[in-house]
């Protein structure tokens, strides 16, 4: 298997767009990607397309929404295929597209994700994210996936004393990072007493410790190592990936303060990487609600379950300490279009990793490997990337 | 707009969702609930036998939805209730199920609480009512009660 | 060997409602209950109806062997379906059994109670679960919903060591127009409201059926030890069971209205319910069923065992939460 490199890639703001369908959002995070190939790119050289969607533009096109995004940015013969798996089908796509290239199927391959949330009421979302846990089991209980997030989150509190301050402190990280990125759905900073005091969605949780609904896209260029130097004398090396999957729903696990899937895929990746979890320099991970952010400190190996609430405590994970977390704003400010997150995490690791933030302030110095996390619906899923810089 | 689960794919799973009918393997013991095709435990795809289970278990976890929050199929209820119990029960034969909890509700949830099943409507779609388990706090006054008749009949 | 009652369960929601609510909502109450059952937002018959059969199973009987299956009610969830196959499913019984399903009156019950037996004596199987539940609806500005309330009895019969054995019963029926009725497709039952109309239905024919009743067993009132008379209110059972002879002592054991209201078809059962669970043996119980339009039942029995049960009036009062008036509205979905 051959090594692979991300040499380009884009994305929109992620928030709420009336006037832009999937196809727009599509065409607009490829325009980007296209424009930050440093020594630029016919796009007629793009081989092989992998599109992360979970609802295909709520619904309206189930059936073959990748060779309809392709076409419509001028390359309808490029084979295209959708990738699903719920929250990490941006994950699961980016993973088909290195494997494409790693493989030697390909020598340059697409990897994006795109999600159109807010074109229907919050009754069709619901819908559609009700339908991406246990249907039959989960969702007739009355759940949602805040209400999945919630009972974790409930039985973490139990097992590790977990306090309701603590996880509020993940939200106001992630919006105090959010607010300094220019594409982030949310630009404000909040206190955990904001957090305490938003309406209950699911106890614990309150509006706050739940990510949004989002439009938006992201795509991500992949290129042979051989090839790279065509097109970047700064490619960005995936030198690690992997994935993982457990039981779709919850009562199914052995435990639910855990991802197997995640501890899975990022096994994967520290392994193929050749490295440990402490030469990681900062990491965008998936904080669909704040316990998710707490569960993958430890499901990716940055602390045992319980005593890594002191990361967050002591600073660690914020800009500018030892292992920045969610620089990005997260799901939870920068928000979750669901198909287009996996892909948007590459983005943010990619632009940081050659110096690219736009913001200036929320430009990381000396990081030099970064890693994704990307996780499916309660954690059926599971993708995790690790990234570096050469040259 | 609903959950999506057809009438024939409701009525399929009818034994699970009225009686709590489960799976033996035979090949290690293990009971699995809701049934599926291969073993949780030895990966075994056949020789499974039904068993009925007990619908006695203790809550492992629990949240409570906020009106706001419910699914589609569920609004009318979350209007009345204005928020609901939703609880992941750890059954007594082992394998953890999720479901509302029903009035009467306890002043505070706790993990760990003894908790029965209760055969209740669940939601209705397509005009059919769907039929299902929810689960009810054990009351402590049945308890004592039954321990009481218990003492006096001796 | 003698065919009877082999144990019972009984059911009542947790949810309550004062009259001292109604009164504050409306001005006024046209029943005279203290508190009656509400069944929650996700109850209807059918699920209360499984709760008292559960109750009646707890006992250790096996659902397999219940061979003839009788459901009453005059709010089952569908007007039409066969009932049967749910209760069936719901409770593990054997598909191959005979079923019965009463309706049109709160008189199910007591047809069900009598056909199951009638069954059983015939030689239509060993065992028999009949199963009795109500949670009637009106129009909540009219006064006949203001004592509607829910709940549900089941019994289960056969010839195994009865705790209380049937003996007679008697029967009869009788046009009455405008006594509390519902028309086809209509949610809400009405009554003409014209009370001495109506109760002398109630009075006449409950009378007429207790005393045939007691002819043919050759007995008299003091021959008894409870009777237990349909509570449609609170007055009608003291009154008429007076005037039939009876003390009240022999009438209180079975009067639950107070704390329940109406509930409809099961409620000569829950009452039934409550006398034998104080009932010793040799005692003697009269049970008379009431359903508008009009037709009266009446069935004696003998207790021949004590039961060791947690006691209805216990089983009232438990865990109960209180509505306040548009939570009654919204629960009942009349809002």
């Amino acid at each position: 298997m051959r090594r692979v490199a991300i040499i380009g890639a884009g994305q929109t703001p992620y928030g709420d767009f009336p006037e832009a369908g999937v196809k727009e959002l599509f065409a607009s995070a490829f325009k980007e990607m296209l424009q930050s190939v440093d020594k630029g790119i016919d796009p007629r050289a793009i081989q092989q397309a992998y599109i992360g969607s979970l609802s295909a533009g709520s619904g309206f096109q189930l059936g073959q929404l990748a060779p309809l995004l392709m076409g419509y940015v001028g390359l309808p013969n490029v084979p295209a295929v959708r990738v699903e798996n719920a929250c990490a089908s941006g994950g699961f796509a980016l993973y088909n597209a290195i494997n494409a290239v790693a493989s030697g199927q390909c020598d340059i391959a697409l990897a994006a994700g795109v999600e159109k949330m807010r074109d229907v009421s919050s009754t069709k979302a619901k819908y559609w994210l009700g339908i991406s846990g246990d249907t039959e089991f989960e969702r007739l209980a009355g759940l949602t996936f805040a209400g999945i997030y919630a009972i974790i989150a409930q039985r973490y509190m139990e097992e590790y004393g977990l306090t309701r301050e603590q996880l509020a402190k993940v939200a106001v990280k992630n919006h105090y990072h959010g607010k300094m990125n220019p594409k982030a759905q949310f630009r404000q900073e909040i206190t955990v007493d904001t957090v305490l005091k938003g309406a209950p969605v699911a106890a614990p949780f309150t509006v706050w410790d739940c990510s949004p609904t989002s439009d938006g896209a992201a795509v991500v260029l992949l290129c042979s190592e051989e090839r790279a130097k065509e097109f970047t004398d700064h490619p960005v090396f995936v030198i690690g990936y992997g994935i993982g999957s457990d039981y779709l729903a919850l009562h199914d696990r052995d435990s639910i303060t855990s991802f197997k899937a995640t501890r899975q895929a990022s096994a994967k990746a520290y392994q193929m990487a050749g490295i440990t979890p402490k030469e990681i320099d900062f990491a965008e991970v998936h904080d669909c609600f704040t316990i998710a952010e707490i569960l993958a400190y430890s499901d990716l190996g940055f602390g045992e379950k319980g005593e890594v609430i002191r990361l967050l405590e002591e600073g660690d994970t914020y800009l500018g300490g030892r292992l920045p977390v969610n620089v990005s704003g997260g799901l939870k400010s920068k928000g979750h279009p669901i198909g287009a997150t996996g892909c948007g995490q590459a983005y943010e690791i990619f632009n940081q990793l050659r110096g690219r933030a736009k913001n200036p302030e929320r430009q990381l110095k000396n990081a030099e490997v970064g890693l994704s996390h990307n996780v499916g619906g309660s954690g059926g899923t599971a993708a995790v990337f690790i990234y570096r810089r050469e040259g | 707009m609903g959950a999506h689960i057809s009438i024939p794919m409701y009525q399929r799973a009818v034994k699970q969702r009225y009686r709590l009918v489960g799976l033996k393997c035979q090949n290690c013991g293990q009971i699995i609930f809701p049934p599926k095709a291969g073993c949780k435990s030895c990966g075994a795809l056949a020789n499974f036998s039904e068993v009925e289970l007990s619908g006695r278990g203790k809550i492992y976890s629990y949240t409570v939805i906020a009106g706001a929050g419910a699914p589609p199929e569920f609004a009318e209820e979350a209007a009345y209730r204005g928020s609901y119990p939703v609880v992941l029960v750890a059954l007594e034969e082992g394998p953890r199920i999720i479901a509302q909890l029903t009035e009467p509700l306890p002043p505070e949830i706790k993990i760990g609480m003894p908790v029965e099943m209760v055969l209740r409507q669940i939601y209705t779609e397509e005009d059919v009512i769907r039929y299902g388990y929810k689960f009810k706090v054990v009351e402590e006054k049945k308890k004592l009660a039954k321990t009481i008749a218990g003492i006096e009949k001796q | 060997m003698e065919i009877g009652i082999i144990s019972y369960g009984t059911y009542f929601p947790s949810l309550r409602i004062t009259r001292a609510e109604y009164q504050k909502a409306l001005g006024s109450c046209g029943a005279s209950f203290s508190e009656k059952t509400v069944a929650d937002f996700d109850e209807d018959s059918l699920t209360m109806g499984i709760a008292a059969a559960k109750d009646a199973l707890a006992e250790g009987i096996n659902p397999e062997e219940i061979s003839l299956l009788a459901w009453a009610s005059t709010s089952p969830p569908y007007s039409e379906k066969s009932l049967s196959g749910s209760l069936t499913e719901m409770l593990g019984l054997r598909k191959n059994l005979f079923s019965t399903e009463h309706g049109q009156s709160t008189r199910a019950g007591g047809e069900a109670f009598l056909t199951a037996i009638s069954l059983l004596k015939g030689g239509f199987g060993q065992k028999a679960l009949v199963i009795i539940a109500d949670s009637a609806r009106a129009n909540v500005k009219d006064p006949i919903e203001h004592g509607l309330a829910a709940g549900s009895a089941a019994f289960i019969l056969g010839r195994e060591n009865p705790l209380a054995v049937v003996d007679g019963f008697a029967a009869q029926v009788q046009e009455n127009l405008g006594e509390r009725f519902r028309k086809a497709g209509s949610n809400d039952l009405k009554d003409i409201g014209v009370k001495t109309f109506t109760s002398k239905a109630y009075e006449n024919l409950m009378a007429n059926t207790v005393n045939e009743l007691m002819e043919k067993e050759n007995q008299k009132p003091a021959d008894y030890n409870y009777i237990i008379l349909h509570e449609m209110d609170n007055r009608l059972p003291l009154k008429v069971g007076k005037k039939l002879g009876f003390r009240e002592e022999q009438i209180i054991p079975g009067q639950l209205y107070e704390n329940t209201g109406d509930t409809g078809a099961a409620s000569p059962f829950l009452s039934l319910a409550a006398v034998l669970d104080q009932a010793k043996p040799g005692e003697k119980i009269i049970v008379a069923v009431y359903g508008s339009g009009a037709g009266t039942l009446a069935f004696s029995l003998t207790v021949r065992r004590a039961v060791d049960k947690i006691p209805l009036r216990e089983k009232l009062n438990y865990d109960k939460k209180y509505l306040n008036f548009i939570q009654y509205l919204k629960v009942k979905r009349y809002l």
